[in-house]
């Protein structure tokens, strides 16, 4: 199994040249399993290089075949999907899973996306691929080839995001790349998706009191990933979904402050980068 | 008049190695006079640093917003622009009328859930909405005027003129030439027949819009005009919305403009494929009376 990072950034893409390392999209990542099944997690503006290099293969021809989860539907996490050229295609089909946000559908939000106003698209029905809205909640099974898939509702701001927990073999990788814990700890839900993951990604923001509404930097500091992950024993801790002003030599001096003496490998996701599990 | 390019890009932000020199922001442009009221046109993903730069300065500011349009990659920055969030500044959003929705509304529910989990209660600032009726105009200030015309995109796309001590900049995006078909509400699934007569209703309602644009264009020191395609672009995908640079070429040229800003680069386009498309443009029109320039993220061009 391996994790492939192609968008890291919280909130709105931050081009320039201070964040060409770690990289300036917003999230998206993709997960292969060992026998080249593919699902990915979130759309934000990573997705988009993504989608091209597809299409040299089935998904250029109209043979392909996504699971796209989509943690929860705040637009750094749906943007790149109007440019995610394979939805286009006659013959792909996506299927597209997410929970419910503020009393709408993950198919409702992207539709009003695409509303007229703000898009020449109109509506999700001139994407000419197959859609699909498979509907399974929170603490939901599949499987995808090979990998076998665990969803579950995680805390964030006044409502929830989906942790997704994907096993191939004996391995473990757990992706909750946007997640904070009003209550002031991990609540037991998230311990248990997360437990002895050979791979927890995990949101760089914190839960602080009063700033959980704006996007203020200093809660972008890895403490609740640092927590979680003890809680959970993984084995190794990336952290992603960083803030639009942190530049690449802010980033590697926030991952020394972390410390060194955990008991799991700490890490930050790099766009572009690959991991193998 | 001093104009500063804050996002260049069209459609989608494009962070990454090959976008470093030309800039991954969609559309942001301020137009600076030296005094208040501050000038922006659109509200991509580039008004973040300069709403930074503004919120630094402090103070109360008079910040007049021009939207084009409301398609995404003019508005995404908003919620990340930060004089939004400071007591004492006034904002006032423009862009074309329409009935069946309101500037307020749309302005609204780009920072909202499901969205962004904001809303404009947490704005301190002053914010007002003007919906301009076609070629509406108004005086910001003494001697600072804005003029407006309506483009060849779908809903609201409006072309903004501003005039300040003799000089004038034209911000002209997103827009198809007047050629071949009205973008309006319509859905156009795939390219028409650019071979195939244009209803003579249809020739009239381009006629006018082109009309207006190339006088508000006239004698313009600067025009900024979407030229996201190649002629090759254009003809593959003319429902799109967007123009080559031999439409602006030919708007400006007819208006008696000085210089042209290519503008709102395809996001696929690469710095070094965007070098060879200026060095195809400017060979192609160098004998013209044109000053012809590409727009890059930071760039400042001087009108004195």
């Amino acid at each position: 199994m391996q994790i492939t990072f192609w968008g890291v950034r919280a909130l709105v893409p931050s081009p320039g040249t201070e964040t060409t390392v770690t990289g300036g999209n917003t999230l998206c990542l993709t997960v292969h399993g060992e026998g080249g099944e593919t699902l990915a997690i979130d759309a934000g503006t990573g997705i988009t290089p993504w989608g091209r290099s597809l299409l040299s293969g089935p998904f250029g021809r109209g043979q392909g075949e996504l699971d796209l989860f989509i943690t929860h539907p705040h637009y750094d996490h749906i943007q790149g999907f109007p440019f995610f050229v394979p939805a286009f295609i006659p013959g792909n089909t996506i299927r597209l899973y997410g929970s419910n946000y503020c009393k709408r559908t993950m198919e409702q939000v992207l539709e009003s996306q695409m509303n007229p106003i703000f898009s020449p698209i109109q509506t999700l029905k001139n994407l000419n691929s197959n859609l699909l809205f498979p509907e399974v909640g929170p603490g939901g099974i599949l499987s995808v080839g090979t990998l076998g898939v665990r969803l579950e509702t995680l805390p964030h701001v006044t409502e929830q995001a989906m942790g997704v927990r994907v096993t191939e073999g004996g391995r473990v990788l757990v992706l909750a790349p946007d997640v904070n814990y009003p209550a002031g700890e991990v609540p037991p839900e998230a311990v248990a998706l997360y437990r002895g993951a050979d791979v927890l990604v995990h949101d760089v923001r914190s839960h602080r009191p009063g700033l959980e509404r704006q996007h203020a930097r200093e809660t972008f500091d890895g403490r609740d990933a640092v927590a979680a992950a003890a809680a959970a024993g993984v084995k190794k801790l990336v952290l992603t979904h960083f803030h639009f002003d942190s530049t690449d030599a802010e980033l590697d001096a926030l991952l020394d402050g972390l410390g060194h003496d955990h008991p799991f490998e700490i890490e930050l996701a790099r766009e572009g980068s690959t991991l193998w599990i | 008049m001093r104009v500063q390019f804050w996002g260049v890009r069209g459609s989608i932000p494009v962070p990454g190695p090959l976008t470093q020199r030309y800039g991954g922001n969609t559309s942001c442009i301020r137009v600076d006079t030296g005094a208040q009221p501050v000038i922006i046109f659109d509200s991509g993903t580039g008004i973040r640093k300069l709403g930074q730069q503004l919120a630094a300065q402090g103070g109360e500011q008079e910040i007049h917003i021009f939207i084009s349009h409301a398609h995404w990659d003019h508005i995404q920055g908003l919620p990340f622009f930060e004089p939004l969030y400071q007591p004492g500044n006034r904002i006032t959003f423009y862009s074309r009328k329409r009935d069946e929705f309101s500037l307020r509304d749309i302005i609204h529910k780009v920072i909202e859930d499901p969205y962004f989990p904001l809303s404009h209660e947490d704005w301190k600032a002053d914010v007002r909405f003007v919906e301009l009726e076609d070629g509406a105009g108004a005086e910001l200030a003494a001697g600072l005027v804005m003029s407006s015309s309506r483009l060849n995109h779908p809903l609201i796309a409006n072309a903004y003129r501003i005039d300040h001590g003799g000089r004038a900049v034209v911000y002209v995006t997103d827009t198809a030439p007047f050629d071949h078909m009205v973008l309006d509400r319509d859905f156009i699934p795939k390219a028409p027949d650019l071979t195939a007569p244009v209803a003579p209703e249809v020739a009239d309602l381009l006629s006018r819009m082109k009309d207006n644009l190339v006088r508000l264009c006239a004698g313009a020191d600067l025009v900024i005009y979407d030229t996201m395609f190649t002629d090759e672009e254009y003809n593959r995908n003319p429902h799109w919305g967007h123009s080559a640079a031999s439409h602006a070429v030919e708007v400006c040229e007819q208006a008696g403009a000085r210089h042209l800003v290519i503008f709102h680069h395809a996001p696929e386009r690469t710095d070094d494929q965007m070098d060879r498309l200026m060095e195809d443009i400017l060979a192609r029109y160098r004998d013209r009376n044109l000053s012809i320039s590409p727009a890059i993220e930071g760039r400042v061009i001087e009108i004195d």
